[in-house]
């Protein structure tokens, strides 16, 4: 039961974040929507992150060079985010209100992305193996599926 | 109230713990990146020669370069105790940090060259494109930094030391194997009896 209502949690917030986002664009003193482009930092936020856990040889460890690489470029995408709506609206494309709206809504869907992929408890053992069982994730093991 | 001070140490004993270089890559990425968006505002601004000449951007990418090349290297492999000796060795990895470093100086001197040579020398009207430049170099040379110099490899050793150690580390049931193992690893450490601190 925790797990569902962490999901319902996260899609609140996320929808939350989303009407920030619109409300930064379709308000009638604003109605510019250049400041959707967001969503790709959005979309692509949480790529370093799927790519490291894939790499790294155990998910176990306390850290690694390539996770580490991984939250740089999460944080750098998180950072464009944030200043592309900055950038607009100080060449005047955007009003300032559009973009305070834009920034509210960015921080939080990326709370909402964010959370989940670093305290994978919220919603669970997303990991299952072959055979449908899912991954108990003991620390001397890196595949603990036959366990 | 006399020495209450005394028991606060001074970064030696910061416990930063297993944090540390998940910070350290943060603050590094928020350097780097805001670096970038600076020079990025700047170029949106004024698009003229005039008033910001294309060729001051070579100096941040000589920054990005220089940033690259100064990650690209673990202190591990400088100092030779790495497991692996890499494609060149010790003395490779040293000249390619020379020249990395070498390089990260040489465009923060050169964005402060760009800032008062090109624009406050020559009394410009507008400025803002030359204070963009340095404080862009500035963000990206000590986001560098942070990311070399921030984080500890230690971390990564102690995933090796605790495949060691794993037999005496129960797995719990509970799946939550890794802080439990690691702070029983972490007690089975000496204390050094100068600093107070683990290892």
């Amino acid at each position: 039961m925790a797990g569902v209502k962490a999901l319902v949690a996260l899609s609140f917030s996320g929808a939350i974040g989303l009407t920030f986002l619109m409300l930064g664009c379709a308000l009638e003193d604003y109605g510019v929507y250049w400041p959707l482009f967001v969503l790709i930092f959005h979309a692509i936020s949480p790529i370093p992150h799927f790519i490291a856990k894939r790499v790294t040889y155990d998910s176990d460890a306390t850290s690694s060079a390539c996770r580490e690489l991984a939250y740089f470029f999460t944080t750098g995408i998180v950072v464009s985010a944030f200043g592309f709506p900055v950038i607009l609206a100080r060449v005047a494309v955007i009003k300032w209100g559009a973009c305070g709206l834009v920034l509210a809504g960015n921080a939080v869907i990326f709370l909402t992305i964010q959370v989940p992929l670093h305290s994978p408890r919220i919603i669970g053992p997303i990991q299952s193996c072959r055979n449908g069982e899912t991954q108990v994730r003991y620390m001397h093991t890196a595949h603990s599926c036959d366990i | 109230m006399s020495g209450f001070l005394e028991g606060m140490r001074c970064s030696e004993c910061v416990d930063w713990g297993e944090k540390r270089n998940t910070i350290a890559s943060v603050a590094a990425g928020v350097l780097f990146f805001t670096g970038w968006w600076i020079i990025i505002d700047a170029a949106v601004i004024y698009p003229t020669m005039e008033d910001f000449n294309h060729s001051y951007h070579a100096c941040g990418v000589i920054a990005t370069i220089a940033f690259l090349m100064i990650n690209a290297v673990s202190n591990g492999q400088v100092r030779g105790d790495s497991y692996s000796e890499g494609c060149l060795g010790q003395t490779g990895a040293r000249i390619w940090l020379f020249i990395g470093f070498m390089l990260a100086f040489g465009s923060l001197i050169a964005s402060m060259w760009i800032l008062f040579g090109g624009y406050v020398a020559k009394e410009k009207p507008i400025v803002y494109p030359g204070i963009a430049v340095f404080f862009q170099n500035a963000f990206i040379f000590f986001g560098g930094l942070v990311f070399k110099f921030g984080r500890t490899e230690d971390l990564w050793l102690l995933l090796t030391a605790s495949r060691f150690v794993m037999p005496f580390c129960k797995p719990p049931e509970s799946g939550l194997g890794l802080p439990l193992c690691n702070t029983e690893i972490m007690r089975t450490l000496p204390v050094s009896a100068t600093t107070g601190c683990y290892g």
